[in-house]
């Protein structure tokens, strides 16, 4: 009887449960990397975008926005853990993702966040991506043109 | 006095150490356990020791199930991965699995007044048929037909839309009905 093997592997010590406290720290770990992916995703998609603006297609580079995509892909299969997200057909879930980081991509674009980025990329006040904003250094834009 | 508890309350009390409440749960799910594997798995494997994985699994991971939702999606849910690895463990799977019928909005056709003279058709078409279908098809149908459960569950099982259940159960009847007559 599977009952009877069973109880004797869980008496014997052979079978341990896990502890609550690894669920709950595995779970908050895919929520922060589920917020972390998003924010990848704004602004990956957002820089893309902000380059297109002032650049226009010839000069995007495409490699940006397909990282931003990959970063989309990434984000679904993360929610697709949750049962909001898998009983529903995936363009639903995707279309949901594609919205939020539309608005959010406004949002960045009226705040001139990337604008103000690209200036301390020009005082070389900021580390890592401020190689990529002075690659695409914009000459004929000035600080008081970002209020 | 556990015979009258539910499976969430018997698996409450496991959450809190009580082992005798598990050996409950395997004896009520160890036919069911026993039976949907071997229709899913079709092929001569060792199927008692994959149920014997799949409660071993259940009760390491007890702690992650919340006693508030039902606990039979949450084993099956289990069978199903144990099954599904136990299958391709010799096959190459692909590189991002991607089940295109998951993807859009599908309708299906609701059941209809005659569904009782249909479900007798389907089931008597049923062991002659279900080795010859693919996978995805056989495992809505053995959940459906043989272990009894709803959309929503065999959703929440296959962790796949509602409406695709729907849509696999149909196609999954249009092949029995089809290959059965030839």
């Amino acid at each position: 009887m599977f009952e009877d093997e069973i109880l004797k592997k869980i008496q014997s010590g052979e079978t341990h449960m896990r502890p609550r406290w690894q669920f709950t720290a595995q779970k908050t770990l895919f929520i922060i990397a589920i917020i972390l992916a998003t924010l990848l995703a704004l602004y990956l998609v957002s820089f893309a975008l902000f380059l297109f603006r002032h650049a226009g297609w010839r000069t995007t580079p495409f490699l940006l926005l397909i990282a931003g995509i990959a970063m989309v892909a990434i984000l679904e299969i993360l929610m697709h853990h949750y049962a909001f997200s898998y009983r529903k057909p995936v363009l639903y879930s995707l279309i949901a993702i594609l919205t939020v980081l539309f608005i959010a991509s406004i949002s960045i674009h009226r705040a001139h966040i990337h604008e103000r980025l690209e200036l301390r990329a020009q005082q070389r006040h900021l580390p890592v991506m401020g190689k990529i904003y002075r690659l695409h250094h914009f000459p004929t834009r000035t600080p008081r043109m970002i209020r | 006095m556990e015979l009258l508890l539910t499976d969430e309350e018997l698996a409450g009390r496991v959450q809190a150490s009580d082992r005798e409440s598990f050996g409950v749960l395997v004896g009520r799910y160890e036919a069911k356990l026993i039976r949907y594997g071997r229709k899913f798995l079709s092929e001569a494997r060792d199927i008692e020791d994959l149920v014997q994985d799949v409660f071993i699994k259940a009760y390491v991971n007890l702690q992650s199930f919340d006693p508030r939702r039902m606990f039979s999606p949450w084993i099956y849910r289990i069978a199903h991965n144990t099954f599904i690895n136990a299958l391709h463990a010799h096959r190459r799977l692909p590189v991002i699995p991607f089940d295109f019928d998951t993807f859009l909005p599908r309708l299906f056709a609701p059941e209809t007044t005659d569904r009782e003279a249909r479900e007798r058709e389907v089931r008597a078409m049923l062991d002659q048929g279900l080795d010859q279908l693919d996978e995805k098809y056989r495992e809505v149908l053995v959940l459906f037909y043989y272990e009894d459960l709803d959309y929503q569950a065999i959703a929440d099982i296959l962790h796949i839309p509602v409406s695709t259940v729907g849509v696999r159960l149909n196609r999954a009847k249009a092949f029995l009905k089809n290959h059965v007559r030839r």
